[in-house]
């Protein structure tokens, strides 16, 4: 075990090679697979870089690059690739390849626009995360943590409509200038107390010996600024925003670059600024230690991410927040003090991001190739996308902890570190040992609707979504058109079935001459709702004649014709019911994509904007009011562009040969999703031979004093 | 000892099988399943001759594992699993049961053979949450109702899975510092679970044993999905986790023996209120279990008598309950009609099943002549040597739960057969049994057969054999006392079945299960965490914007903010003051800061 770092161009190319890339990527603007073709190159060579480290590494070398001093006080600009960062290296690059091909696959297939600006923020980003792997100081770390913050705006606000320049915004908002300040300050105060920022194995000798509430404060300071990147909560609101982005991107920002920076960064305030010793016993009051204010943090957020991504209906919103969730996972394992909890805790990080990865893969290529966004719509998808359904399926398994899986192996370390530490210090270690366990019956609560929707369901007859929001033992719903004027639908099985008639049955009787009236006898339901029990917000404003139908005024004599007419929505038109492909004016179904850009009708999009956020703003919807907060109806998606969901006949069916063959769509987002899942499930079989579990003990077996080392 | 036995380990075959069903055409897709499953059966039968030890002991995650233990309880289980999983996958041929139901259920056996085979806590949890997403995967398949009962039967075990996750982690916890870090799992580093992960370990398994309040996923999921599938399903899941609490608890504890007991009346209680057949034999799943548990339970009070009691039944209930589901499930295949009601005076139409039906009944109810009157006997013999709670005829609470579960058993069996088979005259008239079916049924049935005559045989298969057959033990299963308890049950079950007839089928429309308390609780909590941390949550975003939007207003429109709080003055701020101002403040800061 070599002691004094190697000087090593390597660290400082591997930041290089794409930032360099991304000047060719600009320049081959005009032939498109060339340009590809620089960034397959890019990645591949970066990766190279890093997997050639890694050897030594694994033998205990360090790498070493630096600038020189460029700071008072001799800070070095400095590129050190040590076990922890060649962690966070290997992986981020390695990914890359991965999510490179499947941006080709899914820009491609989805016709984007500014491509260029895209593939070439992404390389930038990749080159800010290889800094912020290989930074050998706070300082360092702080620049590319800003930097990659910068590089990636382009990437959230790709599509260039008021929400995704909000969300870029946000984002912005939360991880520069909340996040990088409080990591500037907390850098600045740890230089004022120790004197010293370099990242150094087990903590920086001179913290230990700092006055304890200034070390309390630089470590807060600290670790929820890089927290905000981690989304920990309450500071996690730019994830689920930043959902408008481009799926491969999602995917770069949940699973491989940015929350992972964040991840990363709080382990390296936990493993190479403080310690794990100092983090345990810089105590507060009520028997509390800094790490374990951290550690309840994790499990707090934990929980409430699971919570709420049980009420989401739209798939990458409910990814958005698992992502939060397991995140915290992270956040929890470093704060516990011990051998196996540290190992844990690490070990996710490759894990989430494998599993992460495909999931987000999936939902991108469900995108590209139904447009279907939508949970309640997905009944049956199954049958049309069968590999991207089952690699959904493996990694949601993962996510909970099932085994076979990279999830389970993570969370089986963070538990037995948990139990140890109750045993050994603190018996509050055993309520967060209690959020892991809860917490992966919360991921199958919310993960397993999706897989039985997809294949077990059938487009007619399938629970609605998201369960808890409706009836206990589920109500029927069916995304397929009605196409004989509607009928009374049979009652759904439910444990407790009501007479109550489902909402889906009323709208269509209201739709023409149907059997189900508010005068005819129905045959084994109680009593229908007739017209106007309907619970339509607008229905309500409306003048209705005696026999409650609707008469709208058509008053002309103040009326301002440089205006249309006011829609009159009685709710019971088929086309607001019954959204079709075509382009109908102030109809619900709309034309194309949002990629088309300029439409007046993008600004009642733009406020829809926060549309699946739980709150449930009243005054930015106008006519819009309560509609998503009734029964997802077809009607409420009205922002998605594209109406999703299945096409009139039910989902056509690719099986057998076929699916092999990858007929579902492209072998550009299969492949990407195939391998990511094949990683996740190696990980979660061989950890050692991959190379993670070994580089993990590496890192923790440096840096653990002699009490909690591994027994 | 051939090599290959040793170290071919089932599962493996068993999952190949599973993925080979799909790939070939229905036949012989069903043929190599049948070869698999025929295999795993071999192989036990074979190793049984001087084939235990600890094989493929290897590293795994960091700890010691040992992929295929070989002892005596483990064989006990490979053989009846897989005979009986031979003889469903012929049954699910002759009910065209499609490709996925089999590849699904082969799958599913395949993970329970690896729970069974474990030599280590790792391997087990690991092949036990495996067992209930594939028994997930199987109910699912069928779609329709099965789908929303396929989720709750998934939350569930993954509650359960969670806690026998908790109890091994704690397990593995307490062993380090005794045992060397990686051998902490290993069921050789020490005997059962350790103490502080009892109550864990109790929970977990006994949510996948049917303990009572943790039971109603078994009549919720189990008559759902295709009647092949429920033969599948009916067997594995419940009797995995009475060989696991063996495994658990080696001395057992009186806790576990009353426990049994009171599920045996419970769950033949609630079956005698059931006229979906397949609820009923549910309900008997737990009853039955009860018994084993009983037995299990008694290792220290009683002896290895008591877990070989156990045990046999655990073995013969694989082999009746099955024969059970099969012959219902050709009815019900035969008829499409679910509800007993509607069935009636098939015993002409369908005399195989009714003889079939007749073998299951007789076994479950513990006729002499048949396999389950071996093994009740035995767990009844030793529960009468409990006499902590003393009742009637001298005999203890425990075994009279067992004797009142054994009067309702044979009041529910005879009410089945006679719904089912009597009952008026026949207004289906469906064809018997398919051939396929014919053939699993008669493997089960003619087990169920042998075993009760040739009850040597069935003491062969079972742990502690030379302890049984040795003089220091009294079993002699046709004694007179034995036939004359076997008479006198048999006497109470048709009188109590034609007597309480009338009251029963009142209770049956009138009393619930305590799902019709639970399930509601659950729901409308969750949905009550859920709704309020989403709309605490929106409130705090909303509130926070709020502020927000206020302060930004308040920065842009300074004299505006200052009018409407009353104060009307001329606001002035040039560059120059505004940096004072700030420099003051800085300086301020920077001032306490350093003093402090």
């Amino acid at each position: 075990m070599t002691d004094v770092p190697i000087t090593d161009l390597r660290p400082l190319l591997a930041v290089l090679v794409s930032f360099v890339a991304a000047f060719f990527i600009v320049a081959s603007h005009r032939s498109p697979n060339v340009r590809e073709g620089w960034t397959v190159a890019a990645a591949v060579a970066k990766f190279a870089i890093v997997a050639s480290m890694l050897p030594a590494v694994l033998d205990g070398a360090v790498f070493e690059w630096s600038l020189g001093a460029f700071l008072p006080g001799g800070i070095e600009f400095v590129l050190r690739a040590d076990a922890l960062g060649m962690l966070f290296a290997f992986l981020a690059s390695g990914l890359w390849i991965v999510t490179s091909f499947y941006s080709i696959g899914y820009m491609r297939g989805n016709d984007e626009t500014n491509q260029t600006r895209y593939f070439a923020a992404f390389a930038v980003s990749l080159s800010a995360t290889m800094g912020i792997a290989f930074a050998g100081n706070l300082v360092t770390i702080f620049v590319f943590y800003e930097l990659l913050s910068i590089a990636t705006y382009p990437l959230v606000a790709h599509d260039e409509t008021d929400e995704a320049r909000a969300a870029g915004r946000k984002y912005l908002a939360y991880t520069m200038f909340g996040g990088g300040v409080l990591v500037l300050a907390g850098t600045a105060l740890v230089y004022l107390i120790a004197g010293n920022v370099s990242f150094t194995a087990g903590g920086i000798e001179e913290l230990a010996n700092a006055d304890p509430g200034l070390a309390m404060l630089a470590f807060f300071l600290l670790a929820i600024g890089f927290g905000v990147k981690a989304g920990i909560m309450p500071l996690h609101q730019w994830l689920p925003e930043a959902m408008v982005a481009p799926t491969p991107v999602s995917g770069l920002l949940h699973a491989v670059a940015v929350v992972k920076s964040g991840a990363f960064g709080v382990s390296r305030v936990v493993l190479d600024v403080f310690g794990p010793e100092l983090v345990f016993e810089l105590s507060l009051p009520f028997g509390f230690s800094a790490g374990l204010v951290l550690s309840t943090i994790g499990a707090v957020t934990l929980t409430a991410a699971s919570i709420i991504a049980m009420r989401k209906d739209h798939l990458k919103q409910r990814l958005a927040y698992s992502t939060v969730s397991q995140l915290s996972y992270i956040i929890l394992g470093l704060g516990l003090f011990g051998w196996y909890g540290l190992v844990g805790a690490l070990l996710h990080i490759p894990a989430h991001a494998f599993m992460k990865l495909t999931l987000f893969f999936c939902a991108g290529n469900l995108h590209v190739s139904t447009h279907t966004d939508y949970i309640s719509e997905m009944a049956g998808i199954g049958k049309r996308m069968p590999l991207t359904m089952g690699a959904f399926t493996v990694a949601s398994l993962g996510m909970a902890g099932i085994p076979l899986l990279a999830g389970f192996v993570s969370k089986y370390y963070m538990l037995i570190g948990g139990i140890r530490m109750g045993a050994q210090f603190t018996p509050v270690a055993y309520y967060l040992v209690g959020a892991l366990l809860l917490s992966g019956v919360l991921n199958i609560a919310y993960f397993w609707p999706v897989i039985y929707t997809a294949f077990f369901e059938s487009e007619d007859a399938h629970d609605a979504k998201p369960l808890v929001d409706f009836r206990m033992g589920g109500e029927s719903r069916s995304t397929l058109p009605a196409t004989d004027g509607g009928r009374p639908e049979d009652e759904d099985e439910g444990g407790d079935a009501d007479d109550e008639a489902d909402i889906d049955e009323v709208v269509e009787s209201a739709e023409g001459d149907s059997a189900v009236d508010t005068d005819s006898d129905p045959t084994d339901d109680g009593d229908l709702p007739g017209d106007s029990d309907i619970p339509d917000a607008e229905m309500d404003d409306l003048p209705t004649d005696e026999e409650g139908v609707v008469r709208p005024d058509f008053d002309t004599s103040d009326r301002d014709f440089s205006e249309p007419a006011e829609r009159v929505d009685t709710g019971d038109y088929a086309v607001d019911s019954r959204p079709s492909d075509a382009d109908v004016p102030f109809g619900v179904g709309r034309g194309d994509d949002s990629s088309d850009g300029d439409r007046a009708d993008h600004s009642d999009d733009a406020t829809h904007g926060a549309h699946d956020d739980d709150s449930h703003d009243d005054d930015s919807h106008d006519d819009h009011d309560t509609e998503h907060d009734d029964h997802a109806d077809l009607a409420d998606h009205d922002d998605h562009g594209h109406a999703g969901g299945p096409p009139a006949g039910g989902w056509e069916h690719i099986a057998g040969l076929d699916a092999l063959r990858g007929r579902e769509s492209t072998w550009f987002t299969l492949g990407p999703i195939l391998t990511a899942m094949s990683l996740a499930v190696l990980l979660g079989v061989i950890p050692y031979e991959m190379g993670f579990l070994e580089l993990i003990e590496l890192i923790v077996d440096t840096r653990l004093p002699e009490e909690v080392m591994r027994p | 000892m051939n090599p290959i036995l040793t170290s071919v380990p089932p599962y493996v075959l068993l999952a190949f099988a599973a993925l080979a069903v799909l790939a070939l055409p229905r036949r012989s897709g069903h043929a190599v399943a049948a070869l698999a499953t025929a295999f795993t059966f071999a192989q036990a039968v074979l190793l049984g001759d001087g084939g235990t030890g600890a094989h493929l002991a290897t590293g795994f995650l960091g700890f010691d594992v040992v992929f295929f233990n070989v002892d005596q309880f483990s064989l006990l289980m490979g053989v009846v699993v897989g005979f009986l999983a031979t003889a469903a996958v012929l049954y699910a041929y002759g009910t065209e049961a499609p490709k996925w139901v089999t590849s699904l259920a082969l799958i599913y056996v395949s993970s329970t053979v690896g729970t069974i085979y474990a030599g280590d806590w790792l391997t087990l949890i690991f092949f036990w949450e495996l067992m209930a997403v594939t028994s997930t995967l199987l109910v699912w398949q069928y779609g329709g109702a099965a789908v929303r009962a396929g989720y709750r039967y998934a939350l569930f075990h993954g509650i359960g899975g969670t806690f026998l996750l908790g109890a091994v982690v704690v397990h593995g916890a307490s062993m380090l510092g005794s045992v060397p870090a990686a051998e902490i799992f290993l069921f050789s580093s020490t005997t059962g679970i350790h103490a502080s992960a009892t109550l864990l370990a109790a929970i977990g398994i006994g949510v996948n044993c049917g303990f009572i309040f943790l039971h109603t996923w078994l009549p919720d999921t189990y008559p759902r999905p295709h009647v092949a599938a429920s033969v599948f399903l009916s067997v594995f899941t419940t009797k995995t986790a009475v060989y696991v609490m063996y495994r658990a608890f080696p001395d057992g504890g009186l806790w576990l023996a009353y426990l049994g007991g009171f599920m045996a009346v419970y769950g033949a209680f609630f079956a005698l209120l059931q006229y979906d057949p397949r609820r009923l034999l549910s309900y008997h799943i737990q009853a039955q279990v009860g018994y084993m548990l009983a037995g299990l339970g008694l290792a220290t009070a009683v002896g290895d008598f008591a877990v070989t009691g156990g045990f046999a039944h655990l073995f013969n209930n694989v082999l009746y309950k099955s024969l059970l589901f099969m012959t219902v499930g050709v009815v019900v295949y035969r008829t499409g009609v679910e509800d007993i009601r509607d069935m009636g005076g098939l015993w002409r139409v369908m005399p195989v099943t009714f003889l079939l039906y007749l073998v299951g009944a007789a076994s479950i109810t513990a006729v002499p002549g048949f396999n389950g009157f071996i093994s009740k006997g035995m767990v009844i013999d030793s529960a009468h040597e409990i006499h902590n709670y003393v009742l009637l005829l001298d005999s203890g609470l425990l075994w009279w739960l067992l004797i009142l579960g054994g009067v309702g058993t044979f009041m529910s069996f005879i009410k089945l057969g006679y719904y089912m088979f009597f009952h008026g005259s026949a207004t289906l008239s469906p064809k018997d049994a398919t051939p396929f079916q014919t053939a699993g049924m008669v493997l089960a049935g003619g087990a169920c057969v042998f075993f009760g005559v040739f009850y040597y045989q069935l003491i062969e298969l079972m742990p502690f054999t030379e302890f049984i057959l040795s003089e220091d033990v009294y079993f002699k299963p046709y004694s007179t006392s034995h036939l004359t308890e076997s008479a006198w049950l048999m006497g109470a079950g048709f009188v109590g079945f034609f007597a309480l007839k009338r009251p029963l089928g009142w209770l049956a429309h009138h009393m619930r299960d305590v799902d019709a308390v639970t399930y509601p609780a659950a729901f409308y909590l969750a949905r009550g965490s859920v709704w309020g941390v989403t709309e605490l949550w929106a409130a705090v975003d909303r509130a926070v914007m709020t502020a927000i939007a206020a302060v930004e207003w308040t920065a842009m429109n300074p004299r505006e903010a200052l009018g409407r709080a009353g104060v009307d003055v001329e606001i002035r701020t040039g560059i120059g003051r505004s940096v004072l101002f700030l420099t003051l403040a800085a300086g301020i800061a920077l001032f306490v800061f350093i003093l402090a």
